[in-house]
């Protein structure tokens, strides 16, 4: 089989399939923005699940904003943001407020491609197209796991894991439990390392709303940065952001692996607490880097 | 109508030296009262595969729901589009080049009716999957004289690198036996004539030769077994075999005519010998004997290449005298899209009159292209950037009653279009637990 030399290895691949209903989501889909910017990780995926379209249309705009993309892009350029609508669909209010916002002329606050179901992803074809871009991926499930085990159920998806995924981590703050048997599936057919984000880490890295405000200093109006005001929380538990954070960072020291048990658990060290809590904000409320100049 | 207790077998062939030929479907096949069960009758399943992509501006329609007026594209499919269904976002995920660099085309057809990866060689090697239409011929193929039936439009090359390191195999393919048999479409007239209606495995090559040389017809071979059993049949059966026997000596002489004009062959274009000149009449050619076919049940199961992936055919009937790939490629130069959208709506008038044709054609208390459900479309939208997703997709035909046409349908981005051809399959019986990468049968296609 003949194959490109690559120049260097491409930065691991973050599926990422969340309900986007805490400023935590938010935050932590800002930062992926931001990781793949300084070309630290890849957006292999967005997929929402268990919301209503205005989650799934929050994640384009936050896409359009971090990936500088004013204009709809060629299809061929960004996959389509996932969406399995909850039953009735219903958003959080902080993607509801954001989605609102209007300029001063009426037109909406923040540019987005998705304006009905049809933009969007079908959730178990795009999660398991996802796997198949990259040789490294981690899958970070922060939703009712019910679209990622049906797209793992997919003839061939096992295989695709087998060869690219790292690790899949599952965190308890998303509700993944909420389908207890498609978890229950999901975990007995993966074949590969689950490691679960359980409530203990946001308890430890939990930070009122106004350090988070402070990191937005770079510009004056952020749909992350709206969503964490309007979702009322004071204090923001980063669950999501830190599972980010050791998909794309395992070896920085601020987090280790229980591997006893039955389930491997993610561990924050205790005496980085404060700095690992610091490195998570900064991330997550850093401008993205700007594209480097041609021939650059 | 004469009504018996017995019918005759739908597999009843006409037989002389050498020759077997099949018939359409007559009343005499009908089991006494089964008119009402006509509806459940065989269906047939085709694909048309056009390539390098289509000008998707001129090809949506506008909105979703019940067709309105079509856009220009899609405009020949007018007459006939409460036939038709418009299906919008579909996907051959495996047609991108994920790791494995350049060589759209090459993807794009090899992975279309396959829903597989189609594994990166130029050699011998080759590996891909199972084709939708090959699945159903594995099941159901055996009720018919020939399994399936794969056709193009221009001569299919089996081997040598067609797109950065893509096998010709992949580019010229659309049909897959197994994950490294492809099955190559047939593109001589005259060789597609005899496979279907002609028996050249039986009939000695000499003779062949002979009754060729002679301008001989097939049917002469088969008279006495015509005559008798004409007596046999009641007077609308026996009118309907006439017709029939006289579209196919028509076929058979527009062939015979096509190896005349076929001696004189453009340099530099993919043309198999015995091809008429204008392209045109090559495509009504062929499907003509696609409809014959179908209508005399050879078989149920078909797929047409109009064009290879990457085709530079060029359309000097319509005026374009610049190879369609390289029109493809315009860079937003409208002259180039305006050729190509030329190139488009030209696919799409003869495939309009192909459906018009089986829509014509009656079968029992209906028609074959109710009786049908028949694939339009291409594995690249934009063939200038090479995206492989929000693909062009038409479905022409009822199924049966299954299929509610005349309308736009958009699905969520992604769907595979597998899972349309998956949807087909459970249709005709066969129930595989997926197409390639289909993730589940297709909603909305009928309304119950």
């Amino acid at each position: 089989m003949s194959q490109e030399p690559r120049a260097f290895p491409a930065p691991a691949g973050v599926v990422y399939n969340t309900t986007m209903a805490r400023a935590d989501a938010a935050l932590a889909l800002g930062a992926l923005y931001v990781s793949a910017s300084r070309r630290e990780a890849r957006v292999g995926g967005i997929c929402v699940s268990n919301a209503g379209l205005d989650a799934a249309i929050f994640c384009d705009i936050v896409a359009r904003f971090y990936t500088g993309q004013s204009r709809t892009p060629s299809s061929n350029a960004v996959l389509p943001i996932g969406f399995a609508a909850a039953s009735p669909p219903t958003s959080a209010p902080m993607v509801e407020t954001v989605v609102a916002k209007k300029r001063e002329d009426g037109a909406p606050r923040y540019v987005r491609s998705i304006h009905r179901i049809a933009d969007t992803g079908q959730p178990e074809a795009l999660l398991r197209n996802a796997v198949t871009f990259s040789a490294e991926t981690v899958v970070i499930l922060s939703a009712p796991a019910t679209a990622l085990a049906r797209s793992v159920e997919l003839a061939g998806t096992i295989g695709q894991y087998k060869q690219r995924v790292k690790r899949v981590m599952i965190v308890d703050a998303g509700g993944a439990s909420q389908d207890a048997a498609a978890l229950s599936a999901l975990v007995a057919a993966l074949p590969v390392p689950v490691i679960f984000c359980g409530h203990e880490i946001g308890d430890a890295l939990s930070l009122p709303l106004s350090r988070v405000e402070n990191g937005f200093t770079w510009a004056s109006a952020n749909p992350v940065l709206d969503a964490c005001r309007a979702s009322g929380e004071s204090t923001i538990a980063l669950n999501d952001v830190a599972a980010l954070y050791y998909a794309i960072h395992p070896a920085s020291g601020f987090f280790t692996v229980s591997d006893s048990g039955p389930t491997r658990r993610l561990v924050v060290e205790s005496a980085k607490t404060e700095e690992c809590a610091a490195a998570l904000v900064a991330l997550a409320t850093s401008k993205p880097s700007a594209a480097p100049a041609r021939g650059g | 109508m004469i009504v018996t207790g017995k019918s005759l077998s739908r597999r009843t062939v006409l037989k002389g030296l050498g020759t077997t030929i099949a018939l359409p479907f007559l009343d005499a096949m009908t089991p006494a009262f089964a008119h009402a069960a006509a509806s459940t009758g065989p269906i047939r399943l085709a694909w048309f595969y056009v390539p390098n992509g289509i000008d998707m501006r001129h090809w949506t329609p506008a909105a979703d729901g019940t067709l309105g007026t079509l856009p220009a594209i899609l405009s020949p499919l007018e007459p006939i589009k409460d036939e038709i269904l418009v299906l919008s976002n579909l996907t051959t995920h495996w047609g991108r080049p994920l790791q494995d660099g350049a060589g759209d085309h090459g993807r794009a057809l090899g992975s279309y009716m396959t829903g597989a990866q189609v594994f990166k060689t130029a050699g011998a090697d080759l590996k891909l999957g199972i084709s939708a239409d090959q699945i159903a011929a594995e099941a159901i193929g055996r009720q018919t004289r020939l399994p399936s039936l794969e056709v193009g439009l221009e001569e299919a090359r089996q081997a040598g690198n067609c797109d950065s390191g893509y096998s010709c195999a992949y580019a010229y393919n659309l049909a897959w036996k197994t994950e490294t048999q492809p099955l190559p479409p047939i593109s001589d007239p005259r060789a597609l004539f005899e496979r279907l209606f002609g028996s050249d495995a039986n009939e000695p090559a000499a003779a062949r030769a002979r009754r060729i040389a002679m301008r001989q017809s097939i049917l002469d071979e088969v008279l006495g077994t015509t005559n008798r059993l004409k007596s046999a049949l009641g007077g609308t059966d026996r009118r309907k075999l006439d017709e029939y026997l006289t579209s196919l000596r028509e076929i058979e002489e527009q062939v015979d005519r096509a190896a005349a004009e076929g001696t004189v062959i453009e340099p530099g274009i993919d043309k198999p010998f015995g091809v008429p000149i204008e392209f045109p009449d090559y495509f009504r050619l062929m499907t003509d004997m696609m409809v014959l076919a179908f209508k005399a049940d050879v078989t149920r199961i078909s797929t047409m290449i109009v064009g290879r992936e990457g085709s530079v055919r060029a359309y000097p009937e319509i005026g374009v005298n610049d190879g369609h790939h390289p029109l493809t490629h315009h860079q937003g130069n409208m002259d180039m899209l305006a050729k190509v959208r030329q190139i488009n709506e030209l696919h799409a008038r003869l495939f309009a009159e192909f459906l018009i044709k089986m829509k014509n054609t009656p079968e029992g208390d209906s028609n074959l292209l109710d009786q049908s459900m028949i694939v339009y479309g291409s594995g690249l939208s934009d063939g200038n950037v090479h995206t492989h997703d929000q693909l062009p997709t038409v479905l022409a035909g009822r199924g049966g009653g299954f299929v509610a046409p005349g309308r736009h349908i958009i699905y969520q981005r992604e769907t595979p279009v597998t899972n349309l051809f998956l949807t087909m399959l459970h249709r005709v019986g066969v129930r595989p637990e997926h197409v390639g990468d289909s993730t589940g049968r297709l909603p909305g296609i009928s309304l119950s």
